[in-house]
């Protein structure tokens, strides 16, 4: 393996070195690196930029939070603001690999690597993220949602770069959850992951977008939930019929997989987590009132 | 729903290499020129304590610190055969072998000691090890003991089940609780008490991280560890596909020594290696049973088989109650 490095200095540089053809961007390494190692990418030059400050930049203001696409997962739970007002996405950064590869991995990497079972994703994509990408052409937005194209397929062109991510802060009465199932408590790979965000009138769910992971090609909008639940009251029994509904939906998209007479049954768990813990802050007082207690 | 339960898992193993197969240890000791007690036996150190346990026992026959023992081992150049590191053998063979070595050496020194007394004329002088080798290149005398010990076993008769296929065996017990999420079957092993005989405990702290070993590798084949072989070809062929626990899968482990001296072990000790991961699995398999009421009969039980099982057995109730 011979490969050329750059590691240019600003992000002007970065972008002008993408200009020439058929590099390809290195920030973590921690999906490339081993790819390189397997000799499935064989790029003939590297653009490293992992230290780039325009990229590390983790911005929160009031209506709005703005990650730049080099800032490593280990940034994300490091950071107070994020830890208070969106601890689901801690939560999430938390769940991801060990803590060799949180220190290394970035967002960026993350969604550009677009494995069906990426973790930012799901929830990324139910916070309505988009993606600001920066080319010598200038600079583009898109959502990330239209972003991911196919199993480790984005719509980047060739010479652009991922510059950062930015989605709405949380308003009063919403609220965001996101739960995961692997086959251990740590270093683990998703066998199924959703984002749920919820907004609450009362005990009336007003508006709510659910994504799932690891389903499919990539993260999916769960829209046949999410119409159901839309104007229904917060309980447990809409959210236990909701999630029967999700069930079903599973079994008919992964049809004859090996995976469905599982994925199909403890879809139903991951879901309700990530509603109860997107709705925590209201307390789940509802779920009780109505009876049931195997939660 | 997470449903809990509690089993238990009782086991008994039979150590070395058993059925009349020659489980034989030699071993070697010497006084040197600086008052050491050098071991030579070929016993393997593969992490799991021999060379403690071997040293133990040398400074505890020959009344001397841990200090003055120097073990040579896993050099066939110069130490004897004392078999492989398996069968749990080396604690209790290799052990006994030292031992007996060791009780050789101690005669020809006792000796040595006691001519030099008489013919100093000085019969209450105590003398230093480094002494004692001086007085034996004066008496042209070489500080040097070999023996051997082979367990004793028998072929079992095949037609009464008589005989001494193994000796000697270790019996364990070990209980746990766990914690069964009957929809996405993941299992959660909460607590865990592991009561293992150990003959005598040479060294407690070590059987202690045997313990947790056995019983960390005991769940990981229970629950965790699946090669997924397709037609001769291994599919989970890496640590992303092929499970194993992490520090956060584990729970407290309480272990709990027993004590009932082995007649013929090096000062009542018998193996454990392999014994302490025993008892994991039957007790986390029973724990399932005590939960959600399936009996697991495929390894690992794994989340999807046992969503599997407890649909199945759903189903079969629902048709029993019509």
């Amino acid at each position: 393996m011979n490969i050329k490095l750059y590691k240019p200095s600003t992000l002007n540089e970065a972008v002008e070195l993408m200009g020439y053809n058929d590099g390809r961007i290195i920030a973590g390494g921690t999906d490339l690196i081993i790819e390189l190692r397997n000799r499935n990418e064989k790029p003939s030059y590297l653009v490293d930029i992992s230290s780039l400050s325009e990229l590390k930049e983790l911005r929160i203001e009031k209506e709005m939070i703005s990650i730049g696409s080099a800032v490593t997962f280990t940034d994300i739970i490091e950071n107070k603001y994020i830890k208070e007002k969106l601890p689901c996405f801690t939560d999430m950064a938390m769940m991801i690999g060990a803590v060799q590869i949180q220190n290394r991995a970035t967002i960026g990497g993350n969604i550009c690597n677009a494995a069906p079972a990426a973790d930012s994703i799901p929830l990324l994509m139910s916070l309505g993220a988009k993606c600001i990408i920066i080319s010598q052409r200038g600079i583009r937005e898109v959502l990330l949602a239209n972003f991911i194209n196919d199993k480790g397929k984005v719509r980047l062109n060739s010479d652009e770069i991922l510059k950062l991510i930015e989605f709405g802060s949380l308003g009063e009465n919403e609220g965001c959850g996101f739960s995961k199932l692997g086959k251990r408590n740590a270093m683990s790979i998703s066998t199924i992951s959703c984002a749920v965000k919820i907004r609450l009138d009362e005990d009336i769910i007003d508006n709510i977008c659910i994504y799932t992971g690891s389903l499919g090609i990539k993260a999916t909008k769960e829209e046949k939930v999410e119409s159901f639940l839309k104007g229904v009251i917060y309980n447990k029994q809409n959210i236990d019929k909701a999630a029967d509904l999700l069930s079903q939906e599973v079994s008919e998209r992964l049809g004859t997989r090996a995976s469905m007479p599982y994925k199909r049954v403890a879809v139903k768990t991951v879901f309700k987590e990530a509603c109860y813990s997107a709705a925590e802050k209201y307390g789940n007082d509802q779920l009780y009132m109505s009876g049931g207690s195997d939660i | 729903m997470k449903k809990r339960g509690k089993g238990i898992g009782a086991t008994f193993y039979g150590t070395g290499y058993g059925n009349g197969f020659p489980d034989v240890s030699n071993c070697e000791v010497e006084l040197n020129c600086q008052g050491k007690i050098v071991v030579y036996t070929g016993a393997t150190e593969v992490g799991q304590g021999a060379k403690t346990v071997l040293s133990q026992i040398a400074a505890e026959v020959m009344g001397v610190d841990l200090d003055s023992i120097v073990l040579v081992c896993e050099d066939t150049c110069c130490t004897p055969d004392a078999g492989t590191a398996a069968a749990s053998r080396q604690t209790y063979n290799t052990g006994n072998g030292v031992r007996l070595a060791c009780i050789k050496l101690k005669e020809m020194i006792k000796k040595v000691e006691e001519n030099h007394k008489r013919v100093k004329g000085l019969p209450d002088e105590i003398l230093t090890m480094k002494e004692i080798y001086e007085a034996s290149r004066a008496q042209a005398i070489i500080l040097k003991a070999r023996d051997s010990f082979t367990a004793c076993t028998s072929t079992m008769d095949e037609e009464n089940g008589q005989g001494s296929p193994y000796w000697p065996y270790t019996f364990s017990c070990y209980a746990v609780e766990v914690e069964v999420d009957t929809e996405t079957g993941r299992i959660e092993v909460l607590n865990a008490y592991c009561a293992q005989d150990v003959g005598k405990a040479i060294n407690p702290v070590l059987i202690e991280g045997q313990i947790e070993g056995g019983f960390a590798m005991g769940m990981s084949w229970t629950l965790y560890e699946d090669l997924n072989l397709n037609q001769g070809i291994i599919k989970n062929n890496n640590f992303s596909k092929y499970i194993i626990p992490t520090s956060m899968d584990m729970p407290d482990i309480c272990s709990i020594i027993v004590e009932d001296e082995e007649s013929t072990g090096p000062y009542g000790a018998k193996g454990i290696g392999e014994p302490v991961m025993l008892a994991a699995m039957p007790a986390i398999l029973n724990a399932i049973h005590d939960a959600v009421g399936i009996r697991v009969t495929k390894l690992p039980a794994s989340p999807d088989y046992i969503v599997k099982k407890i649909q199945e057995l759903d189903k079969s109730n629902l048709i029993e109650r019509k």
